[in-house]
């Protein structure tokens, strides 16, 4: 099994869990940052063979012990991890959510976890993972659908970075964002990634120059 | 491209920036500072979980 295919096996456990689990307690995001940084970093060209074990090893010790004597409703065996998939399409995404973690952790510390944009990252996991349930076809179409996540999770933490620094920021132009934003609400930022590039792009100017 | 003949992402944020103080995690619920609520006691992680978790910084830190 490819170490993306095993990424998705162990998540699938804590999604099994999780899925009935963040009705009784608040959703884990500790878990989800872990399982982010893990996916970021066996998907890199400069990881290692050794590093991406090491990593998933100790991913599933985390989800392993999250899972213990908890309530199991799926059975991840059901998912087809043998399906290939395009991953060119996240190449961006994840490391623009990767660049607005790193911003988040320079404005709020380098301890600090933001719950809404967490979601949005695990969302997109999940995407991907319901994709492994179906055809091939279903699969990169939630792909796209974890895009749309990544990129919501983006535009989160920019957008808590420039209300906790408001009195910083160009008004005109934070103004002129916001309109071309919510006028491209609806519009599925996979067939117009021209827009959705350019108001993230919007949003990492205005973080930039606080 | 396939995962078949996946070879990686040439990022241009390294996994390493990635890398936290998972010693005094504190997790926000708004994200602001000024009016956002902030946990720290609230993320439940066991010592064994705490363990992995800073292996997995700690292989972060030597990536490229």
């Amino acid at each position: 099994m490819s170490y993306i295919k095993r990424f998705f096996d162990i998540y699938c456990k804590f999604i099994s869990v999780d899925l009935i689990d963040t009705f009784e307690n608040k959703r884990n995001i500790r878990i989800v940052n872990n399982a982010f940084v893990v996916f970021y970093a066996i998907l890199s060209k400069n990881s290692s063979n050794e590093k991406k074990e090491k990593l998933l090893d100790n991913l599933e010790i985390i989800i392993n012990s999250y899972i213990l004597n908890k309530q199991n409703i799926l059975n991840c065996n059901e998912f087809d991890f043998s399906n290939t998939f395009s991953l060119t399409k996240l190449q961006n995404t994840l490391d623009a959510y990767a660049l607005s973690l790193k911003k988040y952790k320079h404005f709020f510390g380098n301890n600090s976890l933001f719950r809404q944009s967490l979601i949005e990252c695990h969302n997109a996991l999940s995407h991907i993972l319901a994709g492994f349930k179906n055809s091939e076809t279903s699969l990169n179409k939630n792909i796209s659908k974890a895009n749309n996540h990544f990129h919501r999770g983006v535009l989160d933490i920019y957008k808590t970075i420039i209300k906790d620094n408001y009195s910083k920021i160009n008004k005109n132009k934070l103004i002129e964002l916001r309109k071309k934003e919510f006028t491209s609400i609806g519009i599925d930022s996979n067939e117009n990634t021209h827009t959705k590039d350019d108001i993230e792009q919007g949003y990492v100017d205005l973080v930039e120059n606080i | 491209m396939e995962t078949t003949t996946f070879e990686g992402f040439d990022y241009k944020i390294s996994p390493k920036e990635l890398v936290m103080d998972v010693e005094h995690i504190t997790l926000h619920d708004d994200g602001s500072s000024v009016t956002g609520d902030v946990y720290g006691a609230e993320i439940e992680f066991n010592e064994e979980m705490k363990k992995a978790e800073k292996n997995i910084m700690d292989i972060l830190k030597e990536c490229e």
